[in-house]
């Protein structure tokens, strides 16, 4: 990898202003939709680990979400359990939903994969209604402790927000770091064509419950993430419509791009949040989204750059020629 | 090192597909596999290569039993395949083709990350030069960061055996590398399997273009409905009465 040195100035200009970004915004409104639109940044990167590399269309994720918020949730009301260990353990929970939901999928492909990890999805919000012993049912889980770093309680947006802001570029970085090498390779050749993956010596069965188990280890932190900054926590945030959500920010944003789950989420979590006045009428709008843009704009968001580039390109070559 | 095909039978419900083939193929040889269309040769590649199970007989590599084995464990044993119908990752360039095809010769995982990037980091340029020299050898470098299926047809037929190259193989299964070629690509497509031939890997060749066949394979194996009909030379088989007829028909009297 070679730095030159305007990029390494470029990013260091742009870490900057994203930790300086709290001193700017004022409002905890605006803070609190900018760190939920952080913390779908990861959700999503995670779907896009499965479904854009991979190519398997899984429905499970909000689950895993799910999974990794009560996991969280969990141990710190009722263990007291630092916020610094519920995150770890919240990570690996999902990875094991990940894991075993990931069995029974390697056996199916298409729509039998989508069915069969939607359901498995179900059951799991299922166990998060009904477990009321674990979860406490239906009214959830209140009064989750925020994180505390030295000795401060992260109880604001503003003060929880670098925090975010750090897992959130580890998590893309990963992503991106993973694509380099042969696991990343490896998916996407699994995507492309998975008779030729197996030919090529991919045993294409391992790679898949390793993208299952990274994707939903994305979940998991995001979901610790989650709780801990709400403070609350019900069944209703994992169930269907967040799952469109999700899907609706990988695929506004781009399907297998490293910047599609980054447009995607924030775009649509501030849609979302200035769509509320239009109550009902909110997931019509989110599913209006989807068609539009599988119809007109089938790899998102990112392809604007692309044209970008082209019209730079063609002023360019016209100017020279 | 020699790849056996041992009494192979391969039943499609009540399809016989393949019945009571036999097949020997020695290192640094090239074997012709020819027949008419729908007589087996893609099955047997098939079922050589771990995609098919075989209902009887047996995929022996010397004594190695390879008949049970999953299609990547078999590219681990050195066999490596093309596809009759282009089967590149498309959405990749032709150097990341060649890459996956190096896989197995790449041991840092997901995990390796965490622990030791940096020998990640080196295996990897490696890995990134060799699949270079690869498209290089073949005469393809200017096309390693093309998108595979922007390619022309001709070319991602040579991607496809450059990535096949790249799992370093003993034993090359070409299914129809030829089909689709114009006259300039197929000569091309000839020097290239020279060159894997010197380089002393055995070639299993199934092609529907005679010319290729009798110009390059001293020894051809003929399949019908199943059934191996002949072995031999290409003037043997020029000659030989049940291929003409499998081909063209029984002469009227």
């Amino acid at each position: 990898m070679r730095f030159s040195l305007t990029r390494i100035t470029l990013y260091g200009v742009l870490a900057t202003i994203l930790f300086l970004l709290p001193v700017f915004v004022k409002s905890v409104y605006v803070m609190h939709i900018i760190n939920m639109s952080l913390i779908y940044i990861i959700v999503v990167s995670g779907l896009n680990i499965i479904m854009g590399y991979c190519g398997q269309f899984a429905l499970a994720h909000s689950a895993f979400y799910g999974v990794g918020a009560y996991t969280s949730a969990i141990l710190s009301t009722r263990f007291g359990i630092s916020f610094w260990i519920c995150l770890p353990a919240a990570v690996i929970a999902s990875c094991i939903a990940g894991f075993l939901t990931s069995l029974p999928c390697l056996k199916v492909k298409g729509h039998y994969l989508a069915m069969v990890s939607l359901g498995l999805g179900i059951v799991i919000h299922e166990a998060m209604v009904n477990l009321e012993n674990l979860t406490n049912g239906a009214a959830g889980i209140i009064n989750i402790p925020p994180p505390f770093l030295f000795g401060v309680s992260l109880d604001t947006d503003h003060r929880y927000y670098p925090i975010i802001l750090v897992f959130t570029i580890l998590s893309i970085l990963f992503v991106k770091s993973l694509l380099r090498f042969k696991v990343g390779r490896a998916f996407i050749a699994i995507r492309e064509s998975y008779t030729a993956a197996e030919a090529m010596g991919i045993n294409h069965r391992f790679f898949k419950v390793q993208g299952f188990v990274l994707s939903a280890s994305y979940a998991g932190l995001a979901g610790s993430l989650y709780v801990h900054l709400v403070k609350f926590v019900s069944p209703d945030s994992f169930g269907l419509g967040e799952l469109i959500t999700e899907f609706a920010m990988l695929i506004v944003g781009g399907v297998g791009t490293l910047g599609g789950p980054v447009l995607g989420a924030i775009i649509l979590s501030f849609a979302y949040e200035y769509l509320r006045a239009l109550h009902s009428l909110q997931m019509i709008t989110y599913g209006v989204m989807i068609l539009l843009f599988v119809l007109f704009m089938p790899r998102g968001l990112v392809t604007i750059k692309d044209w970008v580039f082209a019209l730079r390109k063609g002023a360019h070559s016209a100017s020279s020629g | 090192m020699h790849l056996q095909v041992e009494n192979l039978t391969m039943r499609f419900g009540g399809v016989v597909a393949l019945e009571d083939v036999s097949l020997g193929l020695n290192q640094g040889e090239i074997v012709g596999l020819i027949g008419p269309n729908g007589s087996g040769k893609s099955t047997l590649f098939n079922v050589v290569t771990g995609f098919y199970r075989a209902s009887s007989g047996k995929v022996l590599l010397d004594v190695e039993d390879l008949t049970e084995l999953y299609p990547h464990e078999i590219t681990g044993w050195g066999l490596a395949r093309t596809f009759q119908n282009l089967n590149l990752f498309n959405r990749m360039t032709a150097l990341e083709n060649v890459m996956v095809g190096m896989h197995q010769r790449i041991s840092a995982g997901l995990l390796h990350f965490f622990y030791n990037p940096r020998r990640a980091i080196e295996e990897e340029r490696n890995i990134r030069k060799k699949a270079q020299e690869i498209l290089e050898d073949l005469g393809l470098e200017r096309y390693s960061n093309e998108q595979a299926n922007n390619l022309p047809y001709g070319i991602q037929k040579r991607v496809e055996v450059a990535r096949a190259l790249a799992s370093e193989p003993k034993f090359l299964l070409l299914d129809e590398p030829a089909a689709g070629l114009n006259l300039a690509e197929t000569e091309m497509l000839q020097e290239t399997i020279n060159q894997i031939l010197r380089k002393g890997i055995a070639i299993l060749l199934v092609e529907h273009n005679m010319h290729i066949v009798m110009n390059i394979c001293p020894r051809i194996c003929v399949l019908n409905y199943g059934a191996k009909i002949a072995e031999g030379t290409p003037s043997e088989i020029n000659e030989n009465e049940a291929v003409v007829e499998a081909y063209l028909g029984k002469r009227k009297r």
